[in-house]
């Protein structure tokens, strides 16, 4: 016998997993300024910064910058936000542990 | 998942059903009761909020919670229907945003939701307070907090590897509620419970959640005395490789009934006990070192040390005292935080039944320096 049954949720292979787009973007140059998002967890920063040097140093970014959270819990402040927005063509985000 | 997306599908059996459900990432791991329309009606007329109606939002998530989400996994869980006011009440907590139920699902630390249900409704609908209360074997236990979990992974993608980032997870992220359990007598009086502490009348049924960690057994049956629980009950909480200690966490300790009655014997009420644990759990930069913490890492979020040079964890307004378990030797157990307040701050809500009164939280009534409502 049949059985109808509500769906908690879109089944996974038809759930879309594209990106959102959220800003329309500037075109990116070769060496790219950095903008790099420091969680404010245990060594994010010395992670990122090593990053970025290595990045530079191989002719792939022209500069960096560093905006830390004040927790990991938050997201960046809408200063933070502004500042990437004007002043970065790639954003390093989403350090873990 | 807004309600007009709501979506219904015909399965050829009752069994295709459960093993599609399986295949999806929408479990526990353990077979589901399929969700029929008929199934999530009762559930939502349980209640006293509408189908469509919106929960709350998780903002950085960019999902929302529905009752008819809770209530599809209330009954994907086995919950019976009069246990969904709890869920309800669970979820409303959850959704405060001091929760931050985004950071709570999301980090590698694995936090489950600890919830302890204050009440009559609990003993109306049969959750279990004494006897093995962290363990399996009562429906009302086991299904609550699996509606929740489940409401996780489909309403808000907790699935671990995507959104759920645990590198280890727990058993309580199966379930993890409780009820409270009877309260120890002192002469002529009780001790106040969860809800009375918090500022609601005797008559309501509240509902705290906490993210935490998993929780540890506490021994002491060699006829402890109240200093000799202060010091077993404070060590464990000052455990230096929980991600708590040393820093602003909060905590639940939950007391048996002998470890409980020693202190109501000696006349403290739970802001007392709280309050000695408070004072004794604080570590030391000599503790964390010799347990190989490095107190001045980079980035390490401990306290600095005071006057007397201990570092301060969870202050007294960020233990909550619990009484529950059953008899036996002399056990209790220790609920931490997997993480900081700032990160997941406890909440309370009271359970709001059909046709019942509103049980307002009074905050004239509640005890000042307790910060779980």
């Amino acid at each position: 016998m049949s059985i109808d049954v509500i769906l908690p949720a879109p089944r996974a292979a038809t759930a879309s997993r594209k990106p959102t787009l959220r800003h329309t973007w500037k075109a990116i140059p070769d060496q790219p300024v950095l903008g790099l998002i420091d969680n404010s967890k245990a060594r994010a920063g010395d992670l990122l910064e090593a990053l970025a040097r290595v990045l530079e140093r191989q002719g792939f970014a022209a500069s960096h910058f560093t905006v830390r959270k004040t927790s990991p819990s938050e997201p960046i402040n809408a200063a933070q936000r502004a500042e990437l927005l004007a002043r970065a063509h790639v954003i390093v985000s989403g350090v873990g542990d | 998942m807004s309600s007009e997306q709501r979506k219904l599908e015909r399965f050829d059996s009752y069994l295709t059903a459960v093993e599609a459900f399986l295949d999806e990432p929408w479990s526990d791991g353990l077979p589901v009761i399929p969700p029929t329309p008929e199934l999530v009606e009762r559930m939502v007329a349980a209640g006293t909020r509408g189908m469509d109606e919106c929960l709350g939002t998780v903002p950085r998530r960019g999902l929302t919670v529905h009752v008819w989400q809770a209530a599809t996994c209330a009954v994907m869980a086995g919950c019976r229907p009069d246990y969904f006011p709890v869920v309800l009440a669970t979820w409303e907590a959850m959704l405060d945003p001091r929760f931050q139920l985004h950071t709570v699902l999301s980090s590698t630390g694995g936090a489950a939701i600890a919830a302890v249900v204050s009440g009559p409704y609990a003993q109306t609908i049969g959750m279990r307070s004494g006897m093995g209360v962290f363990g399996p074997g009562n429906r009302a236990n086991a299904t609550i907090g699996r509606a929740i979990r489940i409401g996780a992974f489909t309403a808000l993608k907790a699935v671990t590897g995507e959104l759920d980032a645990s590198s280890f997870g727990h058993a309580g992220k199966y379930t993890f509620h409780f009820a409270e359990g009877e309260l120890p007598v002192s002469g002529a009086s009780t001790w106040p419970s969860i809800r009375q502490q918090l500022g609601y009348d005797t008559a309501a049924t509240t509902v705290t959640v906490m993210p935490a960690e998993a929780p540890r057994q506490i021994m002491h049956r060699f006829q402890p005395t109240v200093e000799d629980m202060l010091k077993a009950v404070s060590h464990t909480m000052r455990d230096p490789a929980q991600n708590g200690t040393g820093t602003d966490t909060c905590s639940m300790v939950v007391l048996g009934p002998e470890h409980a009655s020693i202190f109501a014997d000696a006349g403290m009420t739970p802001g007392d006990v709280r309050r000695a644990l408070a004072k004794r759990s604080r570590t030391s930069i000599a503790e964390l070192t010799a347990a190989g913490f490095p107190y001045n890492y980079p980035g390490s979020r401990y306290n600095k040390p005071d006057a007397e040079g201990y570092i301060q964890g969870a202050t007294a307004d960020h233990i909550l005292v619990v009484c529950s378990g059953g008899p036996g030797a002399g056990w209790s157990a220790f609920v931490p935080s997997w993480s900081w307040v700032d990160d997941g701050h406890p909440v309370t809500r009271a359970v709001r039944l059909p046709g019942g009164p509103a049980h307002e939280r009074d905050a004239s009534r509640a005890e000042q320096d307790l910060d779980f409502a």
